[in-house]
């Protein structure tokens, strides 16, 4: 039996389970956002995927936050060795894109949905802020603001998904594993 | 301008107001956009959307003097619904909602008016929505400012009462059942005075 073998150092279980939820909530309220702009005129359930998109929004939002004051605290794992500086360079420059666009987003959302009039009441219980109130001349322009944020985001994601596959399946550097749960983790050192 | 013309003009100016006073049809007045305002407050998914509606007609007979024997009739154009949506707009003129073809207005006629204090009445009075009838009663505020006076009355009303909103829409846990109609009137303080003798 060999000793324990040191498992190359991970993100926590805390900071596991914010990243996916946040990524569980952004890909669904993309997913809200895409079908409920495509129905027309006034449905209940377009009126229900409008506010389940603002929840998540929220949520996505308070979450971000709630990651950004755990990080602080809980600094992420070491990046490999063996990392070129653009690499390095990329990584952090795409974590910081990220993190903004996690809070830019929903912000942008928040604000187009008050100009509009529809205030956000989180769960249907929780009346948020009304910063101001309806200004028809800003909804078009918060609309694109919020249209143009949310595929900087897609982007974002998309090369962040991607770059995350491509270490793991040409590089074998292990960066996907560390933010995979254990159970993933202990894999390749059983095969 | 010399100042014996200024006199003159002040003089004549004052001269054509009191006639006015004095030929008014005594303590009646039309109401209707911009300075008078009917809105609409309901709640979406506890999401409170204001609208309102930017035609509508109405008399106000009011003497500050006795202020119990006054009444309020109001005509509103339901087509004139404005939520600051196309979508909505049209959305609540359909059948299940409004049904604007078929009751294109919505009336509001007083029955009675009870002084609760200085500044509140309370009018009772009949409200034909949809082709309902249904008596309502609800608080006015009455407000002075120089040269105007201002009635603001708050109205709740249920609208399954009067089948506003049915079939899918029936739901009230999407829509609400309470909607609150707010409507403010504002005359010329003097209008509506009993016209003082010269």
């Amino acid at each position: 039996m060999s000793p324990p073998t040191a498992l190359p150092p991970t993100y926590g279980a805390t900071a596991k389970s914010l990243h996916w939820l946040v990524a569980l909530g952004i890909v669904t309220a993309f997913g809200l956002g895409w079908v409920m702009t495509d129905i027309s005129g006034i449905t209940p359930t377009k009126l229900q995927y409008y506010n389940w998109h603002k929840w998540l929004g929220v949520t996505v939002f308070a979450l971000s936050l709630v990651r950004l004051t755990w990080r602080t605290f809980h600094p992420p794992p070491p990046l490999p060795s063996g990392l070129s500086s653009f690499q390095r360079r990329g990584a952090q420059a795409m974590h910081v894109a990220l993190y903004t666009a996690t809070l830019a987003v929903p912000v942008s959302g928040y604000v187009y949905t008050l100009a509009a009039g529809f205030p956000v009441v989180y769960l249907g219980w929780v009346e948020l802020p009304v910063f101001f109130g309806k200004t028809p001349a800003l909804i078009d322009p918060l609309r694109l603001l919020h249209k143009v944020a949310v595929y900087a985001m897609a982007s974002g994601v998309l090369l962040h998904a991607g770059a995350a596959l491509l270490h793991h399946f040409r590089d074998h550097d292990g960066v996907l594993l560390r933010m995979l749960p254990r159970f993933f983790a202990k894999r390749p050192s059983q095969v | 301008m010399t100042p014996s013309l200024r006199s003159t003009v002040s003089t004549l100016s004052v001269l054509l107001a009191l006639t006015a006073a004095a030929t008014a049809p005594a303590a009646a007045q039309t109401i209707g956009p911009p300075q008078s305002q009917v809105s609409v407050t309901f709640r979406q998914m506890g999401v409170p959307v204001d609208a309102n509606f930017t035609k509508f007609s109405g008399n106000l007979q009011y003497d500050p003097a006795q202020p119990a024997a006054a009444s309020v009739q109001f005509t509103i154009d339901i087509a004139s619904f404005d939520l600051g949506s196309a979508d909505y707009n049209m959305e609540v003129l359909k059948p299940q909602w409004f049904d604007a073809a078929r009751f294109p207005t919505a009336r509001f006629a007083s029955t009675g008016m009870k002084m609760v204090s200085p500044t509140q009445l309370e009018v009772t009075g009949q409200l034909s929505l949809k082709g309902k009838t249904q008596e309502i009663r609800f608080p006015v505020t009455l407000k002075e400012s120089g040269a105007q006076r201002s009635f603001e009355g708050v109205a709740r009303i249920q609208r399954t009462a009067f089948q506003i909103g049915t079939g899918e829409w029936q739901d009230t846990s999407l829509v609400a059942d309470e909607v609150v109609i707010k409507v403010t009137v504002v005359t010329p303080a003097a209008a509506g005075a009993a016209p003082k003798k010269p």
